[in-house]
């Protein structure tokens, strides 16, 4: 196909509002997925799963899946909500623009086609990975399907995070925790506060002190970061007093942030801010890790180079994808998706030529390891103390 | 034996007369015109806010908006379980939803009128009788009784959390806003992309919040009703709101709040969007009606009604705005909006004997009080 073509897919898979909460919108855009592999003829299986409603699949070659893949390109289908004109994928000034374009629907379309192509072409297991729920912790798409004995050598997210001036591989991403903070109060008529302990003010007494200890950067950063992702105090009206409050978290930390070791230590900061706060784990995930000396990660920075004619870097990622899970069966991802910028913010766009790069440094990559010695893929732990107990 | 006033009050509770249900109290309403009309009241009904009605009934054809005294109530409630609407006595207290907020005080007004047409002398007096059915929401139904030309000279309101006939001489102003943080969405780990709306607003919540400091009754008051916004794990939200409710004193106090809003406002990029807006409500206990209403206190309960500040709204501002005093003050009660909504009933019987001195010496004929006026701030 061409790229026009490819990006005419991406447009149409753009116009499926594939967000979490959106049942429909998931299977539409996990079938589109499906549609693409049937509509190239080729002799390809697709194991289906499906975990809590969430339908995810692996496509290979051959009636039985393999013990081990070699290489699995992972992509996921699911996106953030967006404003409805997102959902309007639409090409200008050499850019498209989209909910999903960059985060990373654009990635999602390119993968398919190349695994299409290349399935007969490697001498070793390739498999390609669609999820629906990446953006919501994965534990039903990929940790799922690693419960089920889908492994992998080396594991290819198409991950976005890159603007097209930077040319980085993630071989580290932060770990992530995504948390409620909730504090108790009891209820009264709002005109009399002092009948009452209003649990809102915690809450923001909490942020700010959080705040102080992390403060926001202004800049791209390595340390651990917190965003406030969504906050609810129900009072009912604005007259009375609301009796809970809670903050949702979405922590980035750095792998060698203590605070973040295990559970324990998290519970520990919490509670050093406010005693009487409660923290509920929702997500709890260690950071992605592949080695820098990996064959393949290696090769794969050779032919971004010889692309993009720039030398690339391996980077640490402050988004985490799915590689992480495959991190805590010992497997070795890494990021690396189509470049753009405002990922899951109202301009989300790609550039039309990181659109071609992108397509052209993986087939590249595919082309050279259809000769390569895959074999000399070392598994190589994580370092011990990415492990999280 | 229980008297027309407690009969009426268990009537009363039993109707779930919730604001939002329209038509639960449309059958209230239509329940009040039939038993005030069979019994010599003129009555009127109109429906000035979409779905809420209101019924206005007199002693008199002809002075249906103009009544010397005006005997006013809204019975809507705000929503409770169905248990609550059975009235049930503990002791002393008499338990439902509105038996304190404020449905004791339509029984009694039911009384009243009952007694006085049994006696055939209900034309003898120049009385008004208001009820409205949105008090606990949009507060318009008075509002449009006013604008329609309704003007007593005094309006006994007990709509009150004061401590048994106490009066409020001050009840204070409320302005309900929402305070409302815009950023710019992110990713959840790329935070320096976006600008966060959480984290604005909630350091606007936390110096706003630390500017009301050891909050009583003689103090202005804030609270935080509901925070809400964000719609991914993952995103930095764009749009954060709170659901702001101060309480103030003088219309001084509220110039000086709006300042304090506004400027914080400006430090964190933040907008409000005003909800409600009510004046403080100043009533001179010195004025020949209220005077009358102290004289009919003691005189049945043996005490001097003491003077009280009030925090929480009642339809008083709007009654104050169209120059209309009123009288807010009601029997012993308590826990309102609350599972454990009560009044003494002891009290409850203290109430048709108030009114009905009060009536005797305010507006049976040939009762000669002096008109009031009443200080209004105006917003």
């Amino acid at each position: 196909m061409t790229n026009t073509q490819l990006i005419e897919l991406t447009k149409k898979l753009v116009a499926i509002p594939s967000t979490g909460d959106n049942p429909d919108g998931l299977r539409q855009a996990y079938n589109f997925m499906i549609g693409l592999l049937r509509a190239s003829g080729k002799d390809i299986t697709i194991e289906e799963f499906e975990s809590n409603g969430k339908p995810s699949f692996m496509a290979y070659k051959g009636g039985v899946r393999p013990k081990r893949f070699k290489i699995i390109l992972s992509v996921h289908v699911d996106v953030v909500p967006g404003k409805p004109h997102q959902y309007d994928g639409k090409v200008k000034n050499g850019k498209l623009y989209g909910r999903g374009v960059h985060d990373e629907k654009a990635a999602c379309v390119i993968l398919a086609d190349l695994f299409c192509e290349f399935i007969d072409k490697v001498p070793y297991a390739l498999g390609l990975q669609v999820v629906t729920d990446e953006e919501y912790g994965g534990a039903d798409g990929a940790l799922y399907q690693i419960q089920q004995g889908v492994r992998g050598d080396f594991v290819i997210c198409a991950e976005c995070g890159r603007r097209p001036d930077v040319h980085e591989i993630a071989n580290e991403a932060k770990g992530i925790v995504i948390a409620d903070i909730s504090f108790d109060g009891s209820a009264a008529h709002g005109a009399y506060p002092w009948k009452g302990d209003n649990a809102a003010p915690k809450a923001a007494h909490f942020i700010h002190a959080l705040h102080q200890r992390f403060p926001s950067p202004s800049q791209e950063s390595p340390e651990t970061t917190f965003s406030v992702t969504s906050m609810s105090a129900h009072g009912g009206s604005h007259t009375r007093i609301p009796d809970s409050a809670t903050v949702r978290l979405d922590i980035r930390y750095a792998p060698d942030d203590l605070n973040f070791e295990d559970r324990t230590s998290l519970q520990a900061l919490i509670k050093s801010i406010d005693p009487n706060a409660k923290l509920d784990i929702v997500l709890f995930d260690s950071p992605l890790y592949c080695s820098p000396d990996n064959p393949l990660l290696q090769a794969l920075k050779t032919s971004a180079e010889a692309i993009e004619g720039a030398p690339f870097t391996f980077a640490r990622r402050h988004a985490t994808s799915d590689g992480r899970h495959f991190g805590d069966v010992g497997d070795q991802a890494c990021e690396f998706g189509v470049a753009g910028d405002n990922q899951h913010g109202d301009n989300e766009h790609i550039t039309l030529t990181a659109f071609s790069n992108y397509r052209n440094t993986i087939r590249h990559f595919l082309e050279k390891t259809t000769t390569m010695n895959t074999n000399e893929v070392a598994l190589q732990p994580k370092p011990k103390n990415l492990i999280l107990t | 034996m229980k008297t027309e006033a407690e009969k009426q009050l268990a009537n009363l509770v039993s109707m779930p007369t919730i604001s939002a249900d329209t038509t639960a109290n449309d059958m209230a309403l239509d329940y009040l015109e039939d038993y005030f009309s069979r019994r010599g009241m003129f009555v009127r009904r109109d429906r000035f806010v979409k779905g809420h009605g209101t019924l206005l009934a007199s002693t008199r054809k002809d002075n249906l908006y103009t009544p010397k005294v005006l005997l006013s109530a809204h019975i809507d409630v705000v929503p409770a379980d169905e248990a609550l609407f059975t009235l049930r006595s503990d002791g002393d207290k008499l338990i439902g939803r509105g038996v304190y907020d404020m449905k004791f005080s339509i029984a009694g007004y039911q009384q009243i009128v009952d007694e006085l047409y049994r006696k055939g002398s209900l034309a003898d007096y120049d009385f008004g009788i208001a009820i409205v059915t949105d008090e606990e929401t949009t507060d318009r139904g008075v509002h449009g009784l006013t604008a329609a030309g309704l003007k007593p000279q005094v309006c006994v309101l007990p709509d009150s959390t004061a401590p048994g006939w106490a009066i409020e001489t001050i009840a204070k102003g409320y302005w309900r806003f929402d305070l409302i943080a815009q950023g710019r969405t992110a990713h959840g780990g790329r935070p320096w992309e976006g600008e966060s709306a959480s984290f604005k607003l909630l350091q606007a919540l936390h110096e706003l919040k630390g500017h009301f400091t050891d909050q009583n009754i003689k103090t202005d008051s804030l609270n935080i009703g509901q925070i809400h916004g964000g719609d991914a794990n993952n995103k930095v939200p764009a749009e954060m709101v709170a659901g702001l409710d101060i309480r103030y004193l003088t219309n001084k106090n509220l110039a000086e709040k709006k300042k304090l809003v506004h400027g914080i406002c400006q430090k964190y990029n933040l907008n409000y969007r005003e909800y409600a807006i009510a004046a403080p409500v100043v009533t001179d206990t010195e004025l020949p009606l209220i005077k009358a209403y102290r004289e009919s206190v003691k005189q049945v309960t043996g005490k001097q009604p003491e003077p009280f500040i009030s925090c929480a709204g009642s339809d008083a501002p709007y009654f104050a705005e169209a120059g209309i005093s009123c009288i807010i003050s009601c029997c012993e009660g308590g826990g309102h909006h609350t599972e454990q909504e009560w009044i003494s009933r002891k009290s409850f019987l203290q109430f048709v004997p108030i009114i009905h001195h009060y009536l005797n010496l305010t507006c049976k004929a040939h009762s000669s009080a002096p008109a009031v006026s009443t200080k209004v701030e105006k917003v």
